[in-house]
């Protein structure tokens, strides 16, 4: 992946960190490097994320925190783990992009001295299984041939018992991983959707083949896989358009080996209507027949949610998949479309926790 | 002084849009002008009003022909005090509506940059210390005067300003037309225009396209109706374009249960957007036996069998 990063800050706070100086040490002479020594914010046009600046800084706050879902659709209890926030390339639906007063490439460098506190509250609760994720608020490894992420957190993973770790990217940059010698409770995702958004809507992002041949790398290296059609987007031919991409998942990916494999129509917060029109005025993800979800974000109309799950579910169970399940959905909507529900959120969590245990050594 | 020696037109330093007089002219009438306006030398030798332009006019509407009034030539001898002084003696006394604060903008950034704006002079103007902002509050300059006049009396949102700024000049005057013959409500002007521009992206069509179609003309149009209803009707017809399917499944739950004669004090409601999945029965009784003569009366209606899961009502019609 060609990054643009063209100025790197380091936050006084920061200054500390050895993983700070290592990152820097990796741009070398070729970005123009910064102290601050207080954190600012820069006053930016309308809608202008600044994705040409690396802000390395310690995070303040707690770096694992449970995945912020709501009491009315069914949540699968992921934990983030928080290493960074915003990504270089450029979604038209990304939610981060409603984060206008935190713009930058974030990356927090005291991540590896939190890690010994969080090793701590994993074994606090040693009969839960914890599922951690890095892809929430940035893409786990686009940034990872600067940051390498890969060089601090499988080792961690592999010291915990009842923990996995889930690096889900757009990206093809697994060199870190294909030299890490770990792999137990590691899993590496790929976020995928019909070769038409993948080209129009996710600006910068490689194509769904390459993405796929990189998964094909990692499967074959051992790791295991998981897949995220997640958003679903409702366009021309999207049946067409989805049946491309899980043509392309036959032919590079041994189902075996994935673990699971999410599937969640497109939302978002109102506020994000006029930043997506503002910022990709050609954009037609907002097309569709939206309506406010009981959470307060905007989703489609049931009967399309169940068209596109109900679809997306048969094709992949044709192909062999197993753990297909719904991000964030009710119960009616996964009964009708998947022909089964969790139930609750518990239920979800203790579905997923199965397939883990399934394909990991987690007592 | 004369009041014909004051300059006609409000000059560099008065602040005032889109008033009216009668209040100002009653009160003038019965107690006369109690705090005297402030003028200034200008360089052509007439005099330029620093503050109180309203009540000058009001003198001129009542038909008098001098004014009392306080010459700070000498003690404010540049433009950018006057400016101030006008600025701070309206600013502690009244409210300025959003072209007055559009026009004081303007008037300050000949004397102060935009940071030092930002800083000290929009937060009186109780608007967020943001070089965004001030950008678009001068753009309300160079709008039309009949939208400045409803910009001033609040007819229009900013909101809906703000929204309008993100289609072409062409379509503007077109979307801005028609909220005005409409005379659309705050949330009413939200809700047109997002329909307008869905429509128009979601079919390839112009906004001039959509605005200028049979039906919608014809509503319109309609003799029958005042203006409400037209707006009401309009929208709708626009929520069906841009919402087809929710709109039939809307319409196919609400005559499944309009046509139950439920008992009296009974009512049933859904979600409007059919996202939650269940119906809620609400009952009001005065009494214990009131409330067992409703439930009785409904255990024994039969077409409450007829209620469909929502959006089956929907998927049988089609």
């Amino acid at each position: 992946m060609n990054l643009k990063i063209k100025t790197a800050i380091l936050e006084r706070d920061a200054k500390a960190y050895p993983m700070a100086q290592r990152v820097l040490y990796r741009f070398q002479d070729s970005i123009n490097i910064k102290e601050e020594d207080e954190p600012r914010l820069t006053a930016l046009e309308e809608f202008q994320l600044d994705k040409e600046t690396m802000r390395l800084l310690a995070f303040p706050g707690e770096l694992l925190k449970p995945c912020p879902g709501t009491r009315e659709y069914l949540c699968c209890g992921y934990q983030i783990l928080h290493i960074g926030t915003n990504c270089p390339m450029d979604c038209s639906y990304c939610i981060l992009q409603a984060y206008f007063n935190q713009p930058s490439l974030r990356v927090f460098v005291n991540l590896e001295h939190q890690l010994e506190a969080i090793g701590r509250r994993l074994q606090t609760s040693e009969t839960k299984v914890f599922r951690i994720g890095t892809g929430e608020f940035t893409d786990s490894l686009a940034l990872d041939p600067i940051v390498k992420w890969t060089e601090i957190l499988p080792s961690f993973i592999a010291r915990q018992r009842n923990a996995l770790l889930e690096f889900k990217t757009k990206t093809t940059c697994v060199e870190g991983l294909l030299s890490s010698p770990f792999r137990d409770r590691i899993v590496v995702s790929w976020s995928l959707n019909s070769p038409a958004i993948a080209s129009q809507e996710e600006h910068g992002a490689p194509s769904i083949r390459r993405r796929l041949e990189a998964a094909r790398a990692c499967q074959r290296a051992g790791y295991v896989l998981g897949f995220h059609f997640d958003p679903l987007i409702e366009h021309p031919s999207w049946k067409e358009g989805y049946a491309r991409t899980l043509d392309l998942l036959d032919r590079f990916i041994d189902p075996r080996g994935v673990i699971w494999i999410s599937l969640g129509c497109l939302r978002y917060m109102p506020f994000l209507k006029k930043v997506i029109r503002t910022r990709f005025p050609g954009s037609r993800i907002l097309d569709g027949e939206f309506v406010p979800g009981l959470d307060g974000k905007m989703r489609y109309i049931k009967p399309v949610r169940k068209e596109m799950y109900a679809f997306m579910k048969a094709k992949l169970e044709q192909w062999g998949a197993g753990g297909i399940y719904l991000c964030m959905e009710s119960s009616d909507v996964w009964q009708e479309s998947l022909g089964w529900s969790p139930g609750s959120s518990a239920g979800l969590s203790e579905y997923l926790d199965e397939r883990a245990r399934r394909l990991f050594r987690i007592p | 002084m004369e009041l014909d020696e004051v300059a006609q037109g409000p000059g560099p330093y008065t602040m005032s849009y889109g008033f009216t007089l009668e209040v100002l002219c009653e009160s003038v009438a019965k107690a006369g002008v109690l705090n005297p306006p402030l003028v200034s030398r200008n360089e052509k030798g007439g005099w330029d009003v620093v503050s109180g332009y309203r009540r000058i006019l009001a003198l001129k509407a009542l038909a008098q022909s001098r004014v009392f009034c306080r010459d700070v030539s000498s003690a404010m001898p540049s433009a950018a005090e006057r400016l101030l002084a006008g600025f701070y003696e309206n600013v502690a006394t009244r409210k300025f509506n959003d072209i007055e604060k559009a026009m004081i903008l303007e008037r300050l950034q000949k004397f102060f940059s935009n940071e030092e704006i930002c800083a000290s002079f929009m937060p009186l103007l109780s608007l967020p210390c943001h070089e965004g902002t001030l950008k678009f509050y001068l753009r309300l300059l160079n709008l039309e005067e009949n939208i400045r006049q409803a910009v001033a009396k609040e007819t229009i949102s900013l909101r809906t300003l703000k929204a309008l700024f993100e289609f072409d000049h062409a379509s503007q005057r077109l979307l801005l037309q028609d909220i005005l013959r409409l005379r659309l409500n705050l949330n009413q002007q939200t809700k047109f225009l997002d329909f307008v521009r869905d429509i128009a992206l979601r079919e390839h069509r112009s906004i001039r396209e959509v605005l200028s179609e049979r039906r919608f003309v014809e509503v319109m149009e309609n003799p029958l109706t005042n203006d409400p209803q037209k707006a009401n009707a309009a929208l709708e017809l626009l929520r069906l374009r841009r919402y087809p399917r929710l709109s039939q499944a809307q319409r196919a739950v609400q005559s499944k249960i309009s046509a139950i004669a439920l008992p009296p004090g009974v009512t049933l409601y859904h979600d409007p957007f059919l996202e939650a999945p269940k119906y809620r029965l609400e009952i009001c009784f005065s009494n214990g036996e009131d409330l067992i003569q409703s439930i009785k009366k409904l255990h024994s209606l039969d077409e409450l069998k007829t209620i469909p899961d929502l959006w089956q009502a929907h998927e049988s019609q089609n």
